[in-house]
């Protein structure tokens, strides 16, 4: 048992020792590989490097993150759509819903004191007046409470598509972004667009 | 297609919401309680003036328990009830009620409607007018 624990360590020794004399240091320290001729070249190779760093670092904090969002517009519909900057299609979703939520509240409410006096009532025209009016304006509230429903739907729908498109175009959005700053500060001195 | 799909599925969204319909709940409704009898309308009314005094004639019905009378001073104008006549004078198949003896010289609108022994009240009857003299 032993000799077998024994052999597997000089083994494993003599693997290591071959890919120590393996490894080309020369190749590794070559700076050519890269084509870094000069400090120029190298400076101007982390400026780039720096760049996108920072490109992805921006990226990662401004990117929205779709559940989230989903979530706020599940709480106040065009929540989600105002964040991703889409203030108007924000704007007119959460109206549309205070509208429907709004007239399926009144036309319910109508409904109920109509039925009310319905069932209150005991002269035959009455009562068909009463239940007939319930009726609708109930027919009605339920129908404006559809729609609200759909339209609710339809907002968390269209947050995750919008979020999605937003974060699709935030990368783009940025590169442009910094390749328009007059003033950007590198290792190798303080540049000026004009 | 897809759309045709779209379409169909919210109509058929919109028709299963608009046919929700509230319970008849009033125990008096003949459309929720098929035991109820509506009381027909009252025919046969007659007006007749004297002295100040407002004389009305209806054609007797059965299973009524009482009669409601209306009055307006226009023809659609709000109907008040001015008297329920319970027990009415029995006269040949008619009833008689003097019911108003304070009118002064105007036309007045009258409306009958007949209640039966459950308490539900039938449909009113077409305004009948009459001009009463001091």
């Amino acid at each position: 048992m032993k000799k077998i624990f024994l052999l597997i360590i000089i083994s494993l020794s003599l693997f290591k020792i071959y890919a120590q004399a393996n490894f080309d240091i020369t190749a590794f320290a070559d700076t050519l590989k890269y084509n870094w001729s000069n400090t120029e070249t190298r400076y101007a190779f982390r400026e780039n490097l720096e760049f996108k760093k920072s490109l992805i670092n921006k990226y990662e904090n401004e990117i929205l993150s779709i559940p989230l969002n989903m979530g706020k517009s599940m709480i106040i519909p065009g929540w989600g759509h105002m964040h991703t900057e889409d203030y108007l299609r924000g704007q007119i979703l959460l109206s549309s819903e205070i509208l429907l939520a709004g007239t399926s509240y009144f036309l319910y409410d109508k409904s109920m004191e109509r039925y009310d006096k319905y069932k209150k009532a005991d002269q035959i025209d009455a009562i068909n007046q009463y239940y007939s009016e319930a009726n609708t304006a109930y027919k009605q509230a339920t129908l404006a409470f559809g729609l609200f429903a759909l339209v609710w739907a339809y907002n968390v729908y269209d947050t995750y598509i919008v979020t999605e498109q937003y974060n699709d175009e935030l990368w783009v959005k940025n590169i442009q972004k910094e390749l328009d700053k007059k003033i950007t500060v590198t290792p190798l001195g303080i540049s000026v667009k004009f | 297609m897809k759309n045709i799909f779209k379409t169909a599925a919210l109509l058929l969204f919109i028709f299963t919401l608009s046919s929700c319909s509230l319970d008849r709940t009033n125990p008096l409704d003949p459309y929720g309680y098929e035991d109820i009898t509506v009381p027909a309308m009252v025919q046969g009314i007659l007006l007749s003036s004297t002295g100040g005094v407002v004389n009305i004639r209806w054609n007797r019905a059965e299973y009524v328990s009482k009669y409601r009378i209306y009055r307006s001073q226009s023809y659609d104008g709000k109907y008040e009830i001015i008297e329920e006549v319970s027990n009415p004078s029995a006269e040949a198949g008619n009833y008689v009620n003097t019911i108003d003896s304070n009118v002064t010289l105007m036309r007045y609108y009258y409306k009958l409607s007949a209640v039966n022994v459950q308490g539900l009240e039938g449909p009113r009857s077409a305004y009948k007018y009459i001009l009463v003299r001091p």
